[in-house]
Order: C-alpha cells, then sequence, then structure tokens
C-alpha cells in the first residue's frame, strides 16, 4: 500500500487539535500537530498596565487559571524583586495542588478513560468493566464520582480566590484574600473528603501503602495482592492499558524538562536565581541519563516552519516577538514556535517532574520501559496521593503560622525584566515581562503545550508529540483508537497554546 | 417527588410527569449542543462544577439528569469524534435531529482579514456552521463574556477580529444581526461573565426549561445574570469584600476595559462595583402557550 495522509480532529483535549499523520501500510512515518484556533494574547498585552497581567493571563486557561495567575504574579515579583509574604506562597501553593488534583482525575476519568469504552474493544474481557466504570458522558462510576469530587476539592481554591476559574487573589508581594482558622477548617475537611474517596474507588489501598511502592515490581507485587487492588481504578487502568500496549507506544522525546514543583516558602525571595522548590527544578538529558540544573537562559524559539516573521536561528523570549506573516505556501506550517531547551526537543509534563525530581516509582518504570503512554497517564493516578498529603501538610503549617502577613505591598519598578515558572498540571510554564516606563513593553508565554505541540525546528526536528507518533500502528485507519490514547496521554491544552498552528489543506483529506 | 407540568413545551403533548429514579430511564425532553470557538474553555470548566463556601454544587451531570436533556456533544466529555460531530450537526440542519439549546463559548472569530480562518472546524470557518446552527436552535445562549460580547479576545487590537454572537461590545450585531430571534422568537441569550457559574447557566436553562417569562436587560442577559460572587441577598459584585481586589466588570460589554483594571482593596465598604442600573430595562418576553414562542410584552 502507498504511503497516504490521514488527517484526524481531536476532542476530548481542551481546545481544538488536529493531527495529519503520514502513514505506509498501517505504520506512522511522519506527523504533523496542528491546532486550530488563536487568539493572540501576547499582542493584547502590549501597553497595559503590568497588573493586567493578573486579570487578563487567567483566562489564557480555563483548566489552569491558577497556574496562569501565579506565572503572572511570579514574573511580576522577579521584575520588581519583591520580597513574597511566605504565607502567601503556602496560600498559594494550596490553591495550585488542588487544581493539580481536580485536572488529573477530570482528565484521566472524562478525557483519556472514555477511550476505553470505544466499540473496537468490544470483545475484550474487561470491556464491561470499563464501560460500567469510565462510559462517557457521566454514565460510568468513576465519571460521576469524579464530577462530585473534583468539583468539592476546588473548595479550597473558593475559600482563597471567591471563584474558579479565573480569580484574582494573587498579586505582587502576596494574595489580597485574607486568611482565617475557618477557611482552613473548610479546607482540611475538604481535603480528607477527597483522599477518602481516592484511596476507595481510585487506589483501592490506603495513601500511606500506596506510598511505600518504589518500585516497578513492589507496584505489581501489590497489584496481585487484592482483588480491591486488582479492580480499583488505577488497577483496571494498568491491567487493560498494559494489555493493549500502551506501555509500548508514544515514547517521543526522551529529554525531560521541569522547572520545579511549589515553590518552599521560606526560601523563594529576591533575588530569586534559585528555583528553591519542593520538587525540585532540572533536565533530565535523554542522550547521557543524566540529570542537569534548570536555567531559563537555554530556552530558544525557532520559527523557520512558524508563521511569523523569521529570525534567523533561535532567540531567547525576552527577544522573541510575535508578528504573524501566514504563509500558505511556504514549508511554514503553523503559527507555534518551536520551543528548544539547549537546543533539544524535550518533553514536559507531570513525567519530566516526577522523574526530575526523583520519584522512585516512575524513575523505576521510566529506566524499565522508558518515556510511553501508559506511564504518562499512570503519573497522573499516582502523583495525587502525594499532593494530597503535602496539601494537608500546607494547610498545618498555615494554621502555625496564623497570624503572619499574607502580603508585603511591592515597590513598583518602570523599567524592569522578569520572568514567571510554575508547574501547570501538564508542566512548567513560563511567562516573561518586559517593563518599559511602567508599561508591558512584551510579554511572552510558553505553556508546557507550546514546548510538547511545537513543530519542527530550523534543523528540522520533530516536536515531542509529532515524535510519539512515529511508528505507531493504527489496524484501522478510518478509526485510529491507537493515536487516540498517544494524544490524549499528553493531556494537550490548547487554548493554552497562545500561539495559532494551521494546516496546509491542499495536500491532505479528512478521513 | 414533584410533578412537572410540561404542557408548555414546544415539543410535546400536554403530559404530567412524575420525577422519580427512573427519569433517567426515559426518553430525553430536550437537547443541548455546546461548541467553543475563541475560548479557554472557563465555562466547560465551571459548569463541571465548583463548590465551597458561598457556593453550591450546581453542575452538568445533576443538571442533565434532573431535567432530562440529552447531551448532543460536548467538545470535552463526548465520546463521539469532531468527524461524528459532522454528522450530527448535519442532522440538525437538515431537521431531523431537534435542538433546544445551543450553548457558545468564547468569541466569535472572523480573522484573517474576515475570513474566519484563525477558528475552524471540518475545514470551515466555525463561525458559519454556529451561523447555521443557531437558525435551528431554540434557544441560543452566549456562554460567558466572550460569547457574548467578544470579551478578552475582542480587546484592543482585536487580533482575530473577534466578536460576541449578537454584540460587539456595548454595539448591537456580532455574527447575529440585532433583529435575529431563534425559533422560540427570543434573541441571543447573553450569560456574561469571566466565566459564568454553573448556577447562572444551570438556572438559567432550568427557568426556559419550565417555561417561565424571561426577563433581558437592555444587553439581552436574563435577569439570572449577576455580578461575580453576589447572590439574592447581596447582588453587589463581591470581589472587594470577600477576595479583596476591586470589581473589574466581567459581566460588562466593555470587558476587558482599556484602563488598568487591578486594585487592591482595604475599605470594601467604600467600593463602587460595576453598576449596571442603567442598563437593567428589562424586556419581559413571555412564552405563548400554544405556539412555544416568546414574543415581547
Amino acid at each position: 500500500m502507498a504511503k497516504q495522509i490521514i488527517q484526524m480532529e481531536m476532542n476530548r483535549v481542551e481546545g481544538d487539535l488536529e493531527i495529519k499523520l503520514e502513514v505506509d501500510d498501517h505504520t506512522v512515518t511522519d506527523a504533523w500537530c496542528v491546532g486550530t484556533m488563536f487568539r493572540g494574547f501576547e499582542q493584547i498585552m502590549l501597553g497595559r498596565d503590568p497588573n493586567d497581567a493578573l486579570i487578563i493571563c487567567p483566562r489564557i486557561c480555563g483548566i489552569c487559571s491558577t497556574s496562569q495567575l501565579y506565572a503572572a504574579t511570579s514574573a511580576l515579583e522577579v521584575a520588581y524583586q519583591a520580597p513574597v509574604a511566605p504565607n502567601a506562597i503556602r496560600i498559594r501553593n494550596l490553591c495550585l495542588m488542588a487544581e493539580s488534583v481536580m485536572s488529573d482525575a477530570r482528565h484521566t476519568f472524562l478525557m483519556f478513560a472514555p477511550d476505553f469504552c470505544d466499540e473496537v474493544y468490544r470483545s475484550h474481557e474487561l470491556y464491561e468493566q470499563m464501560l460500567e466504570l469510565f462510559e462517557p458522558p457521566f454514565k460510568g462510576s468513576l465519571a460521576r464520582q469524579t464530577i462530585q469530587f473534583s468539583k468539592q476539592v476546588l473548595g479550597i481554591v473558593i475559600a482563597f480566590g471567591g471563584q474558579w476559574p479565573h480569580s484574582t487573589y494573587m498579586a505582587p508581594g502576596g494574595v489580597t484574600c485574607t486568611l482565617n482558622k475557618l477557611k482552613l477548617v473548610e479546607c482540611l475537611s475538604v481535603i480528607e473528603s477527597y483522599i477518602g474517596w481516592y484511596e476507595k474507588a481510585v487506589l483501592g489501598c490506603l495513601s500511606e501503602r500506596w506510598l511505600t511502592l518504589q518500585n516497578a515490581a513492589d507496584f505489581f507485587a501489590w497489584l496481585d495482592e487484592t482483588d480491591s487492588h486488582q479492580n480499583s481504578a488505577v488497577g483496571l487502568f494498568t491491567r487493560f492499558g498494559r494489555s493493549i500496549g500502551l506501555h509500548r507506544t508514544g515514547k517521543g522525546s526522551g529529554n525531560l524538562l521541569s522547572s520545579g514543583c511549589y515553590y518552599d516558602s521560606d526560601k523563594w525571595q529576591p533575588p530569586f536565581t534559585e528555583a528553591a522548590c519542593l520538587q525540585p527544578a532540572g533536565f533530565f538529558n535523554g542522550e547521557t541519563n543524566e540529570l542537569e540544573t534548570f536555567s531559563q537562559a537555554h530556552i530558544s524559539e525557532h520559527l523557520r516552519y512558524s508563521w511569523f516573521v523569521d529570525h534567523v536561528g533561535g532567540r531567547h523570549p525576552f527577544d522573541s516577538e510575535t508578528k504573524p506573516d501566514y504563509r500558505p505556501d511556504s514549508e511554514a506550517y503553523s503559527f507555534a514556535k518551536a520551543t528548544r531547551y539547549k537546543d533539544q526537543v524535550v518533553q514536559l509534563g507531570p513525567l519530566a517532574d516526577l522523574v526530575v525530581a526523583g520519584d522512585p516509582l516512575i524513575t523505576s518504570f521510566y529506566q524499565a520501559e522508558g518515556s510511553n503512554t501508559w506511564l504518562r497517564q499512570f503519573c497522573r493516578l499516582h502523583r495525587p496521593v502525594s499532593v494530597l498529603q503535602q496539601m494537608h501538610k500546607t494547610v498545618n503549617e498555615l494554621i502555625q503560622h496564623l497570624g503572619e502577613p499574607t502580603f508585603i505591598k511591592p515597590t513598583p519598578v518602570l523599567d524592569a525584566d522578569g520572568c514567571g515558572f510554575i508547574n501547570a498540571a501538564r508542566g512548567s510554564l513560563g511567562h516573561w515581562v518586559k517593563i518599559r516606563k511602567g508599561k508591558i513593553a512584551n510579554y511572552q508565554v510558553i505553556t508546557p503545550t507550546t514546548w510538547n505541540a511545537s513543530p519542527r525546528d530550523s534543523e528540522g526536528r520533530r516536536g515531542h508529540w509529532e515524535e510519539s507518533f512515529i511508528g505507531l500502528e493504527i489496524k484501522d485507519l478510518a478509526n485510529p483508537i491507537e493515536l487516540c490514547h498517544v494524544v490524549r496521554s499528553h493531556d494537550a491544552c490548547l487554548v493554552c497554546t497562545v500561539h495559532f498552528l494551521n494546516r496546509d489543506s491542499k495536500r491532505s483529506f479528512s478521513i | 417527588m414533584s410533578a412537572i407540568s410540561l404542557d408548555c413545551h414546544p415539543h410535546l403533548n400536554a403530559a404530567s410527569i412524575s420525577h422519580d429514579e427512573e427519569a433517567s430511564c426515559l426518553e430525553p425532553l430536550s437537547t443541548l449542543l455546546w461548541l467553543e470557538c475563541g475560548s479557554c474553555s472557563g465555562e466547560s470548566m465551571a459548569i463541571l462544577g465548583a463548590e465551597g463556601p458561598g457556593r453550591e454544587g450546581y453542575n452538568l451531570l445533576d443538571f442533565l439528569e434532573n431535567n432530562q436533556v440529552q447531551l448532543l456533544w460536548h467538545p470535552s466529555l463526548s465520546l463521539e469524534s469532531p468527524k461524528q460531530l459532522q454528522t450530527l450537526i448535519a442532522r440538525i440542519l437538515n431537521g431531523q435531529q431537534d435542538l433546544t439549546f445551543l450553548c457558545v463559548e468564547g468569541s466569535i472569530i472572523n480573522g484573517p482579514n474576515g475570513t474566519g480562518m484563525f477558528d475552524t472546524l471540518h475545514g470551515q470557518p466555525k463561525r458559519d456552521i454556529i451561523r447555521a446552527l443557531c437558525d435551528r436552535a431554540d434557544f441560543v445562549l452566549a456562554m460567558g463574556t466572550c460569547a457574548s460580547f467578544g470579551g478578552i479576545p475582542a480587546a484592543p487590537p482585536n487580533p482575530t477580529e473577534s466578536t460576541g454572537l449578537q454584540f460587539q461590545n456595548d454595539n448591537h450585531g456580532g455574527l447575529l444581526d440585532q433583529d435575529w430571534r431563534s425559533r422560540s422568537g427570543l434573541p441571543v441569550l447573553n450569560l456574561s461573565g469571566c466565566p459564568v457559574d454553573a448556577a447562572t447557566m444551570i438556572k438559567t436553562m432550568s427557568w426556559i426549561l419550565k417555561g417561565m417569562p424571561l426577563e433581558l436587560d437592555v444587553r439581552n442577559r436574563p435577569f439570572t445574570v449577576g455580578p461575580c460572587l453576589s447572590d439574592t441577598l447581596h447582588p453587589k459584585c463581591g470581589t472587594s469584600e470577600k477576595v479583596g481586589y476591586s470589581c473589574y466588570g466581567c459581566i460588562s460589554a466593555k470587558f476587558p476595559l482599556s484602563k488598568a483594571m487591578f486594585r487592591q482593596v482595604e475599605h470594601p465598604e467604600k467600593e463602587k462595583p460595576f453598576d449596571r442600573t442603567s442598563e437593567q430595562t428589562y424586556i419581559n418576553y413571555r412564552r405563548a402557550i400554544q405556539t412555544g414562542v416568546f414574543s415581547c410584552g
């Protein structure tokens, strides 16, 4: 069979995504990722008062609005070199963790798992159980429970921010909201209720037990131990997912990048030169298999395959511009900039965060089986267990430090540059702001999806997602379910991807 | 359990149906299609629910089940792919599939250069698909400020040439002109807010399903739309009192404002939040029992 191009529009990803594949017989030999919607945030920010970023940036994304707000606030704090009230860092972290926990549940059980209910798996021995747990929309028991509990865990953000998504309770120097015992009582109650559900329905065991698993062998022994482990959400996800080979697909880039998760409330202060995080930052070099320190100076954006006015080679985001130059007949095929670290293609996301932080269970699987579809999603089932414990700890810290300030008034600087990094549920998020004469002169946002969904760079190297589809075997080209699993394991957030991706409709046809 | 009288629903014969546990197994009484345009997915996330202090647990799942509404398609939740959506849309457009609620989230994107190609679906400008669907829906709801008035994407320099469904900021006319009406006789219902919360979206749709008269203000916002963090006892925006920053008018047709918007607040009692009193001359739409169509007065 000759090579053919198949094109697929995706749903159950945040925003609009199209994937174009070149297929030889049934094997994917090339791939292009395309989003289909552009809003132009960076242009909207120009000339505005710097604090407008606190209002506009959360609206970049409805699912990671807290992360966007935190990154914008952090960028301004770095620009002003403003000290941050430690209690504010604790409150911010608590809200960010709540958002991450909600996101992992909604993504896994409302977006990823429904694919296990596809017709094509009808004859699989676990199919009935897949339907019982995950059937969309809202028919499966896990899907329904996810609605119930994920909306409750957002109560933590509501206690401080009043609403979710989109609230402006963070400002340079701290938070605008008050801190009191009643709010903390509310938070504790929410955390405990969520942990109770998670242990019962998702894990099938207590958190303490789960956190004793140190490597892949421990995990498989745990899985075989009892029925409650076998039939928990994570148990069934593993049994079904690995039986259809998800641990052998979707590798992508072996270079992993994380800018660190959750600032240490005592250490994250001016001059902000070292990212002091509870889960450390780093760059896992896929070629040397060594962990290196993270420095944002190594980030560059390439425009060769992008519809922007080109600059030769790569440029750092502070020097980068967003000037659309739509050229449909050129080799360029995307408005996304190809973002690279130390000139390498990298992967961001929970897998990167956990391997870089040295999580023993995930690192063990990574060393044994590499980056893959099953492991990426497994990270989203695994990490909430420790995040919830950390949330509990953070509430206790807030109780201990109750009377202390939650805000330190900053001295705005009229001419300054700042860069803020936060780990959102999908990976590291960066905001770069240039302030001149008290107004925003340049604002660049690089989301984790920007990295992962990037097109080819000046050297023609594919981005992480594109790379992850190469070699995939697709049984039925009219229903590429194998592709769906890989794409959804990336937890794409296209609404976040502020540059616009387009496709060349002349060279392809829809399936 | 209470009985719901549905004799004013345009698509049903007069009937009383008791609302018991088997309700979800009965045939759906109405349908809902949700599409996103120049959107951040804020309303999609909000309607899944976010409950906490001062905020009830309204959510899409309960609404669909309690009111027997069939979710035809939602981009984040449905099993069917966008390819299968194409078939669904064709059936709606040729009259084979009834559409009660068309919920649109996000601004309508017209760029570049009026082509609409900055936001496509099935290779076409999404706005053209939305335009065609509007004519087939009983009720068109703009979910959020972006769909209502253009919102953030429409802020200067409006790089995507965005508008709302039936307004551009506070000017009449967007994707649809001022005089356009849906099959029920109503204009686009502007559920503005950034995001508009689950309670507002769900209460509005529930109210409509019960055939109650609908009051719209001069910006076509139903009376159910209120400022952030407000409620029946506290009708003004609650951000200054509850969270410590001043109101920036996210339900306003002019959101986001051009001037600096962020201000921390030390004395909430002295604040003057976005005041829509001048916009609150309500048009009262009543549904005619026989035809099921809403008209003024």
